[in-house]
Parts: structure tokens; C-alpha cells; sequence
């Protein structure tokens, strides 16, 4: 009873304090952004009204524009509309297509998840079946090659494996497809780029992890009488070994949307990094600040998540393992 | 029974060759930039490119002005233009179009996007009878048939959503709109059967917008992915050239690059003999030959495109000759006093800033080769590139350059828009402080002049004022698009005038 | 901990005392460039432009006739400058939060964990994206936007340590005589936090490389003519099929770069504590 209350009331107040570091750190991005030069106006004439980037819009039209929308507002009431928008669910209109920010990233929300979901998927099929190869054949060629391999493969630019990976495959082998993003063929490429960082991380980690339980679990049961069969030693090792593991999938899910804002640009796809990327360079603030909300919400969620399936994993462990 | 043979034989052969005869008729377009929308009254222009909308008038590969829904225009009084409709162009929904649906698509697109007011120059739209509407214009203009060929002036029919939004729109073109995907920006568009000049020979385009990666744009056709496309990397055309399966176009445009001062109201540009040392320390040659790798061409110091009627062809401009620069920059009161190598005047030295956009992928080399020219003769030139709409928070800067790319001259396919854009000293775009009374005399001048021989001699006048003895502006070089194709789309015929490029109703495919 | 043991260790991994040669190589260079870069890095000959790798041009020009291994040698000058300046300052403010959070614990200790569980897991890139889209491109935005989030991976592994060695009689011995808070902290915590953030730092030099290559290759970096190898790949881009030297060498230095740093870092780490589990 004690127990479940405390866990609440630890739950409230890191829900608390996540909710203060939101506001905090979105209305510094809110006033860093609104304090640029680069109007409004000028983005929604170059972008929508003029539709080329290259021509500078007249006086004029920028006056006609902001007539029409009413653009001429202070930072406060332009921070007060925004925050009360949130509140009711609207994130504001994207300047660049006048479009609601929300319908702007759920229409890109199903690439980005696919893409990273499948580029997790790759990298637990590699990384963790080869961590534990390396770990339980310690020191031997096996082990020698995957660990060099992972540091090569989190050493590797990812926007140069991605190059190196469309040359290879898509123009001289001619296996994938180039542009276009429907279909297990489009998504292989894309997916292979970001996994292969995730799964060099992933291998590393479970290697060692096991390794570690491992050790002390020898040293403990040699002790006893009789030694243990290795694989139960091994499974036992392994249950020991997912707490850091799981955090690292959680932690590299976040990490892989990182990677998506170059390698969606480099493939096209039409995902939400690439729509971080494409405001940005058009300065069309409100999506910006709500792909900035967006993935800060969702880092938390993912954490949430990541903090519950511990008590799964070790009933020993009841809280945060970041505590 | 052989004879029942041959003759099974016989229709075998004939049904493979009638087989062999359909070829598929469609089309798949990769275009780099976005279109991201479908209403009309924001996106006729793209809507236009790819032969779904269509304006009163048209703009033919030579630059005329010819009939297009419309098929006469006179004028009445002189503030009115009276254009008489075609009486065969239909709707791609089959209706027939009527003075009220010209005015209708024109005033709603003046409505709902303020380019479309600002580029028309339009004061009330009237309805004489069903096939006759007048156009009054705010000042008498000699410019309105030819803005009616712009892009954004596509007519349309109402079938607006209970938003207002129209998304599925319904126009007079050889292509009818079929479906747009939001998500992946992606235009079907089919054969208009009932087209008035005759039905187009495809069946279907596909155009997918807003590949922007050129890398990816070139993989996607070598392996077939797009049949059509434009602007491969710049070090790719001899390669793209080699490929049997591939047809190269490399054909004018009228863009341009050019060197635009910051400001040539105050120093140093304020100096004519300035601004002709810079033009004249410009290697244009090299920048085209060895930056544009030869898909551009070298201005004769017009900005205008070669083969324009109103284009002044006796520009005499400004050769490569780094000694005449230095000639005008000592004249000018620029000297190296302190041999730094970089030349000084009452003890401020030319050191100056650069800037560009890095959107258009030969701007950044042409800048960095500038600032190597310019250090030649004195100037020292940091280069930067930013975001077009933040250069102009910097326009401000003493010596600050511009160095420009996409510079069109025919966005609306009249001399006015050029012309009074950049030289006109009360047009809103001209933010650089450039004014000359008698530009600014002939140029309003020449807008109402209703005689086309005499307006354009006009304009020539201007050009000679503003390149030769000004020097207001360094136009450098002229860019040329690389259409790549598949090697049997056949029928494509350029059409400079478009800012990049249209389709032809006569491409097919072998 | 002796001393002679970790470095005898370190030494034993031969994959990072290769680190450390490829590191001091690439020192000197970086410090030595106008010596021995064979032509000026900023030298416009268009018509010597895209020459594939030749004796006069071992990895040939560029598209502005510019010799390619010698911005590749400056652009290590370019690289290591940028990353020494974001760890030095990371590090450093890392540090001196880390101990004061826990050493003393309280709202200030509550604070930064919440700060670093939730930016932390944030796509550091991201932020970086941000910062710099909204201050424009550059040398000293990049390295601003690059220093944000990272400072926290030093602010965590400083408090964890700090909190190991609080509570021992070590300390508390100190405490007993008198010491105050600042000598303890100086004298006592920082010598232990050193082990694990010198592998921090080195490991983060990698991450750190990779962040500004890849500012660089979208254009939001250090801008041209300044040679930096993510701005280089991005100028190559134009080029890839035909003069992919442009982009297979400055891709590769930031490759080994990135390597010899983390095999530095996993060495050092195995080398002076096995058990310190720092997740990159």
C-alpha cells in the first residue's frame, strides 16, 4: 500500500517537473525563433503566393499579405495565441503551406515510425544475436571481427554509408529502388543506413553487459558446489543483462531520429526529420516549434515506457533507473 | 490443314504487331521542386507547366504572344482590354467556357493569392457577353495580354468545397487533372480526348514533385524510375550523354546570373567607374566553361535572353580585362597605399562581403570564383551563403554584393516585368537605390505605349542606359536547363520562356 | 589505482595505441598544415578543376581546381579545432555542474537529473538543426549549437562519481579536519571524476567529429571556402558519380578520425575501470 502510494507521488512529481522543463525549454525555442529576421510574410510569399525561392517578392505583396492575414503582432500576443492553441490542440499553421502544423506532422508521422521501427528491428535481429555470439566466444576471430565491426560501425558517417550504400545497390547492383517510399523495397536501404550505428551500439552493449553478469555469476556459482550447465548460466546472464539493453533500444529509438533528418533528405522520405530540415531552411517557425514539442513529448513518452518494463524484467528494481 | 495454319499464323502475327503498337503511352516526371497544394488560384503556375491549366493567352518557344483560350484582344479606350473567347474551349468536365468563368477563376485568384494582384495589374473584370470580357487595368497597359500568359493567371472552373478550397480542379488544358497525393506531392494527370487543337499523344503523366536531391533524380532515371527529368548533377552530363538509354537536352533559359550591388545610392557603388572595374574583372568565359561545365552561356552584358524582340543585341558590355579594372579603380580613387594588396581610399580599404544561396548548386562555386577575380584587382571579397530572405537583412552592408542566380527575365513574358523590377526606381522591388530619371521616364512611357514596335524600342533604349552607360547591375552569364530522357520520349519541344520548363502536347514515347 | 597497470593495459590493446598514432598523426597535421600541405587550400585554378588522383594531386581537385588533400589536411585543422572547442567548453561547465549536483544535492540535483532525462535522450542533432537554423551558418554557431545538449553526458558521469566517493570515509575523514566544501570537492571528487570523463572525452571527440561533419554536409556547418570535411562532402555531392573523390577521401579522414577516437576511448576505458559502464 505504502509501496503503490510512494510510486505515485514519484510519478506526479516527475510528471511535474517534465511538464515545467517543457514549458521552459519551448519558450526558449519560441523566442529564439521569433526573434529572427526572415518575416512571415516573406515565407508565405516565397513559399505559397510567388512559389520561387530565388525571387524576392515585392513590397507590395508583402503589404497585401499581411493585410490579409493579419501578421503585424506583438512577440506576446503571438506567444499567448500560440500557447492557448496548444492547449486546445493547435499547434498553429505552418507558414510555408498555411496548413495546420498538427495535420503537417501526423501526415508525416507514419514514414518516420515505419522507418525507425524497422531500423530498430534490424539492429536488435543484428545486434543482439552477434553481442552474444562475441560475448559467450570471447576472444576468439568471431569475436575479434564483430567488435572491430561495430566500432566501424558506429564510427561511420551515416550520410556517407547512406552514398556509399545507393551506389552499391541501387545503381551498380540495380537491386533497390531510388526515389519513392511504399513498399518493403524502399525501405531497405534507408532502414540498413540508420540500424547499422543502432546495431554496432546494440552488439557492444550486449557483449559487455553479458559479460559482465557473466562474470559475477561464475564466480558465484563456481563457488557452490558443482558448476552450473552454461546455459542456464547464459540465460540466466542474459535476463540479467537486458536492463541496460533495453534502455539502450529505448535511448537509440531517440538517437534514430536524429539520423532520420539526414538520411530521410538523402532518400526522400517523407518523414518528420525531413520536415524539421525543410522549415528550417524556409524559417516556417510554427512547424518547427511543433516538431521541437512533438519530439520532446514523445522522448518522454518513450522513457515512460522504457522505465515501466523494468519491474518485468528485475521485480528487484521498482523505480527509475536513472535515480 | 496448312492453309489453316498460315491463316492462324497470319492473325497471330497481326494481333503481336497491333500489341507491339500500344506502346504505353505515360509518362513519369521528376521535378525538383515542391508543388505542395493543388488549388489553382495558388498553383495554376505548375498547373500550366504540365498542360492542365491554361490562360487567355500563351507564350510560343519564340516568345510570341499567342491566342490561347482567347483567340483575339483589342483594346477600348485606353484602360480596357476586350478579349474575345474561343468558342470551342471546354471545360475538361465537358462544359463549355464562358465569359463568367474567366472572370470568376481571375478574381478569385486575385483574391485568395497577392501576387496574382500584384503581377495582373487588373482594376475590374467585366462581362460583356458569353464569349467577351474586358479587362480594365489600374493604369493604361500595354503589358495585360502578355500577363494574361502568366502562369498564375490559369482559368478554372467553380467547383470550390464547402472551405472554399477547390481540390480537384477543372481546367481547359490537353491534360485533364486526374488525382493529386498530398503526402508525396505526386500529380496523375490524363489525355484530354476533347481537347480543342486536338487530343495530346499520351495517355497519362505522373509528375512526382519535389525531388530535390539531384543525385537521386539522376539514379531514379538511369534505372528507369522516371522517364523525364530536369537539372542532373553538374559534373554528370558528358556521362549522362554516353548512356545509350538516355537523351540529353541542354537548352537556353531565360535565367541568368548576375552580380547585384547592394546599394548603388551610396559608396562605393555610388561610382559608376566602381561598378564597370568590377564587370570588367569578371572572367565569364571560365565561370562557364569551368563552373556551369558548359550548361550556360556567356552574357554579352544583357540580361536579357538572346532572341527576346525587345532585347537591345548592340550591348556592347564588358570584356575580361583585369588591367582596364584597375585603370577605373585607380581613376576612381582606389589605390593600394599600403601595399597590403588590397586597394584603399582616404584609409578605408574595399574589403567586402559576398553573398548567395546555396539552394542553386553552381552559386556557391561562381561566388568563390568572384571573390578570386576580385581579389586580382584589389578587392577583397568574404564569401558567404545564406538563406535568400535573411541576404536582405544584409543588404544594407558597405560593398556588399549580391551574387544572384535564377535571375529570370520572363516570369510574366513581358518586358515591363524585367525591366521595371530591377531599374525602375518606384518599383517596390527595387531595393538597391538605383535611379535614373530618364529610365524611369521611358520605362512608364513605354507600359502604356499601345504600339508594339515603338514600346520596344523604348525598352532597348532602357537596356543601353542601364548596362552600358550605368552599368547597374554585372550579368555574367545565362543558364541553360539539361533536360534528361528517357530515349524514347520523343516530342519534346523547349520552351524557354517557362521559368524552367512545360511539357509539349506532341511528346510520345517510341 | 596504479598507474603503470592502466597504462600497461592500454598498451596490451593494440587497437588503441593504433588510435593514438592515427590521433598524433592527424595532431600534426592539423598543427603543421602550412608546412606540409603541398598546395594553398584556397587557390582558385578552374582550369584545373576535377582531376582525378594523380602524382601532382594525390587525391586530385576539386571543382575549383582547389588540391583536395590539402583541404583534407586543413580540414583536419578545421575538425579539430571546432571539436576541442565544443568538448573544452562541454567538459568543463559538464563538470563543475555535475559536482556541485552532487555534491550538494537538493533542487539543483533534481533539476539537472530531470534536465538530463529528458535531453539527453533528444536527439542532440536535432537541437543542434535548431540552434543553428535559427542563428544562421557558421564556425561559431556550429559550435554553440553542438555544445547545448552535450554538456550533460560530462554533468552526469561527474555526478555519479561525485556520489560514489561522497560518502566515504575518504571524504568524510577530509570534512573531519576541517577541509571546506571547495577544497574537498577540488582536491577530493574532481581526481576522481577524471578517469571516467577522460574517456568520455575521448569518445565524445568521435560524436562530437560526426555532429559537425554533419552540419557541415547539410549545408548549416562551416561555410565554403573554409575546409571542413562535412562541408566538403556537401560540396561533392554535385559530383558524386563522376569525381567521387570529392567525396570517398573526406568522407573517410572523418571516418578514421571518428575510429581512432573510439578505439582511444574503449581502450582507456577497459584500461582504468572495466566496471564503469559509460554509455555513449
Amino acid at each position: 500500500m505504502l509501496f503503490a502510494y510512494s510510486t505515485l507521488f514519484k510519478f506526479l512529481r516527475r510528471l511535474c517537473i517534465f511538464c515545467l522543463v517543457l514549458v521552459a525549454s519551448s519558450t526558449l525555442v519560441f523566442i529564439t525563433l521569433h526573434s529572427l529576421p526572415g518575416e512571415r510574410a516573406e515565407v508565405m510569399a516565397r513559399y505559397i503566393f510567388l512559389g520561387n525561392v530565388e525571387i524576392s517578392p515585392s513590397n507590395e505583396e508583402i503589404q497585401l499579405i499581411k493585410q490579409k492575414f493579419d501578421l503585424d503582432k506583438s512577440l506576446l500576443s503571438q506567444y499567448r495565441d500560440w500557447v492557448t492553441g496548444i492547449l486546445h490542440g493547435d499547434l498553429g499553421r505552418s507558414y510555408k503551406s498555411n496548413r495546420p502544423v498538427l495535420e503537417e506532422i501526423t501526415l508525416r508521422l507514419p514514414a518516420t515510425f515505419t522507418l525507425a521501427s524497422v531500423s530498430v528491428l534490424i539492429s536488435l535481429l543484428i545486434g543482439i544475436p552477434l553481442g552474444l555470439l562475441a560475448a559467450i566466444r570471447q576472444n576468439s576471430i568471431l569475436d575479434y571481427i564483430c567488435s572491430t565491426g561495430a566500432i566501424f560501425g558506429i564510427s561511420i558517417p551515416n550520410f556517407w554509408l547512406a552514398l556509399m550504400l545507393i551506389l552499391t545497390f541501387s545503381i551498380t547492383l540495380d537491386i533497390t529502388p531510388v526515389i519513392g517510399y511504399s513498399g518493403a523495397s524502399h525501405l531497405i536501404l534507408p532502414a540498413i543506413t540508420l540500424g547499422t550505428s543502432s546495431a554496432a551500439v546494440l552488439m557492444r552493449l550486449t557483449r559487455s553487459s553479458l559479460l559482465e553478469v557473466m562474470r559475477q555469476d561464475y564466480i558465484r556459482t563456481a563457488k557452490g558446489k558443482g558448476l552450473a550447465s552454461r546455459d542456464i548460466l547464459i540465460t540466466h546472464s542474459l535476463k540479467n543483462a537486458l536492463i541496460p539493453i533495453i534502455t539502450m533500444i529505448g535511448l537509440e529509438f531517440g538517437h534514430l531520429l536524429g539520423g532520420t533528418v539526414i538520411i530521410e533528405t538523402i532518400f526522400a522520405w517523407p518523414g518528420i526529420g525531413r520536415l524539421l530540415i525543410d522549415s528550417i531552411s524556409a524559417r516556417d517557425i510554427p512547424v518547427i516549434q511543433g516538431c521541437v514539442l512533438f519530439i520532446t513529448i514523445m522522448y518522454m513518452l518513450l522513457n515512460f515506457i522504457v522505465d515501466s518494463l523494468y519491474p518485468m524484467v528485475d521485480p528487484r528494481i521498482g523505480g527509475s533507473q536513472f535515480a | 490443314m496448312s492453309l489453316a495454319a498460315i491463316f492462324i499464323a497470319l492473325i497471330l502475327f497481326g494481333c503481336s504487331n497491333a500489341l507491339a503498337d500500344g506502346t504505353d503511352q505515360t509518362l513519369v516526371v521528376g521535378e525538383p521542386w515542391k508543388m505542395d497544394g493543388i488549388d489553382p488560384a495558388l498553383k495554376s503556375y505548375n498547373l500550366n507547366n504540365f498542360l492542365v491549366a491554361e490562360g487567355l493567352t500563351a507564350i510560343s518557344p519564340d516568345f510570341k504572344i499567342i491566342p490561347c483560350i482567347a483567340d483575339s484582344w483589342e483594346t477600348v479606350g485606353t484602360d480596357t482590354w476586350r478579349f474575345h473567347l474561343n468558342n470551342n474551349a471546354k471545360f475538361h468536365d465537358g462544359s463549355t467556357l464562358t465569359a463568367d468563368d474567366v472572370k470568376y477563376a481571375l478574381d478569385r485568384s486575385m483574391e485568395m493569392n497577392p501576387d496574382v494582384v500584384v503581377s495582373l495589374n487588373i482594376k475590374e473584370i467585366n462581362v460583356v457577353d458569353s464569349l467577351t470580357v474586358d479587362i480594365t487595368t489600374n493604369t493604361p497597359d500595354a503589358s495585360l495580354p502578355a500577363r494574361m500568359a502568366y502562369g498564375r493567371a490559369g482559368i478554372y472552373k467553380n467547383n470550390e468545397q464547402s472551405d472554399g478550397s477547390i481540390s480537384t480542379p477543372i481546367c481547359t488544358g490537353p491534360f485533364k487533372f486526374v488525382s493529386y497525393d498530398q503526402a508525396s506531392d505526386t500529380l496523375v494527370t490524363a489525355k484530354n480526348e476533347d481537347y480543342r487543337d486536338g487530343a495530346p499523344l499520351l495517355d497519362e503523366v505522373t509528375v512526382k514533385f519535389g525531388i530535390s536531391d539531384a543525385n537521386s533524380r539522376e539514379m531514379a532515371i538511369e534505372k528507369g524510375e522516371l522517364d523525364f527529368t530536369t537539372e542532373p548533377p553538374m559534373g554528370s552530363t558528358e556521362r549522362l550523354q554516353a548512356n545509350a538509354d538516355l537523351n540529353v537536352t541542354i537548352h537556353k533559359l531565360c535565367q541568368g546570373y548576375k552580380l547585384k550591388f547592394g546599394s548603388v545610392a551610396k559608396a562605393p557603388y555610388d561610382d559608376v567607374m566602381v561598378r564597370q572595374a568590377i564587370a570588367y574583372a569578371i572572367d565569364r568565359k571560365s565561370i562557364v566553361d569551368d563552373i556551369l561545365l558548359g550548361r550556360g552561356g556567356v552574357s554579352d552584358g544583357n540580361a536579357l535572353t538572346p532572341g527576346l524582340e525587345w532585347r537591345n543585341n548592340d550591348i556592347k558590355g564588358y570584356s575580361y580585362d583585369t588591367e582596364k579594372a584597375k585603370e577605373l579603380l585607380e581613376t576612381a580613387g582606389w589605390k593600394d597605399t599600403d601595399g597590403d594588396g588590397i586597394v584603399d581610399k582616404d584609409g578605408k580599404p574595399f574589403k567586402i562581403t559576398l553573398y548567395t544561396w546555396p539552394e542553386r548548386p553552381a552559386l556557391p562555386l561562381i561566388e568563390q570564383a568572384v571573390q578570386s577575380e576580385l581579389k586580382e584587382i584589389g578587392i577583397e571579397a568574404e564569401v558567404r551563403v545564406i538563406d535568400n530572405s535573411v541576404i536582405k537583412e544584409h543588404s544594407g552592408e558597405w560593398g556588399m554584393i549580391w551574387v544572384s542566380g535564377g535571375d529570370t527575365c520572363m516570369m510574366i513574358p513581358d518586358p515591363s516585368y524585367y525591366l521595371e523590377k530591377q531599374f525602375l526606381s518606384t518599383d517596390s522591388t527595387n531595393d538597391y537605390g538605383y535611379k535614373n530619371s530618364e529610365v524611369d521616364e521611358l520605362l512608364l512611357k513605354a507600359r502604356s505605349t499601345f504600339d508594339q514596335d515603338e514600346r520596344y524600342d523604348l525598352y532597348k533604349q532602357v537596356q543601353e542606359i542601364v548596362y552600358d552607360n550605368d552599368c547597374a547591375q554585372v550579368p555574367i552569364a545565362y543558364h541553360y536547363l539539361c533536360v534528361v530522357m528517357k530515349k524514347d520520349v520523343k516530342g519534346y519541344i523547349p520552351n524557354p520562356a517557362h521559368h524552367d520548363y512545360c511539357l509539349s502536347t506532341g511528346m510520345y514515347r517510341e | 589505482m596504479p598507474k603503470s597497470r592502466n597504462v600497461n593495459e592500454f598498451i596490451k590493446n593494440k587497437a588503441s595505441v593504433a588510435g593514438l598514432i592515427i590521433i598524433l598523426i592527424l595532431s600534426m597535421a592539423a598543427i603543421f598544415a602550412d608546412f606540409i600541405s603541398p598546395y594553398s587550400t584556397d587557390t582558385i585554378a578552374l582550369k584545373e578543376k576535377l582531376m582525378p588522383p594523380s602524382f601532382e594531386h594525390l587525391m586530385g581537385t576539386d571543382q575549383l581546381g582547389r588540391d583536395v588533400l590539402s583541404r583534407v589536411i586543413y580540414g583536419t585543422r578545421t575538425t579539430f579545432e571546432l571539436s576541442i572547442m565544443v568538448v573544452a567548453f562541454t567538459a568543463t561547465f559538464g563538470v563543475l555542474v555535475g559536482i556541485i549536483s552532487g555534491f550538494y544535492r537538493g533542487i539543483i540535483d533534481e533539476i539537472l537529473m530531470r534536465l538530463i532525462d529528458v535531453l539527453l535522450a533528444f536527439p542532440s542533432i536535432i537541437l543542434a538543426l535548431v540552434v543553428v537554423g535559427a542563428l544562421g551558418p557558421g564556425i561559431f554557431n556550429t559550435v554553440l549549437a553542438v555544445s547545448l545538449v552535450g554538456w550533460l553526458y560530462y554533468a552526469r558521469v561527474a555526478r555519479a562519481s561525485t556520489l560514489s566517493i561522497r560518502e566515504t570515509e575518504y571524504v568524510e575523514g577530509a570534512r573531519a579536519i576541517g577541509c571546506t566544501d571547495s577544497y574537498i570537492c577540488l582536491h577530493y571528487i574532481l581526481p576522481n571524476c577524471l578517469p571516467p570523463i577522460i574517456v568520455l572525452i575521448t569518445l565524445n571527440l568521435g560524436s562530437v567529429i560526426l555532429t559537425i561533419a554533419a552540419l557541415g554536409y547539410l549545408g548549416m556547418g562551416a561555410q565554403p571556402p573554409t575546409p571542413e570535411w562535412g562541408t566538403m562532402l556537401n560540396e561533392g555531392k554535385e559530383y558524386l558519380r563522376d569525381c567521387p573523390w570529392l567525396s570517398v577521401f573526406p568522407g573517410l579522414m572523418i571516418m578514421i578520425a571518428v575510429l581512432a577516437f573510439n578505439f582511444i576511448g574503449d581502450g582507456l576505458r577497459d584500461a582504468i575501470d572495466p566496471r564503469q559502464m559509460v554509455i555513449k
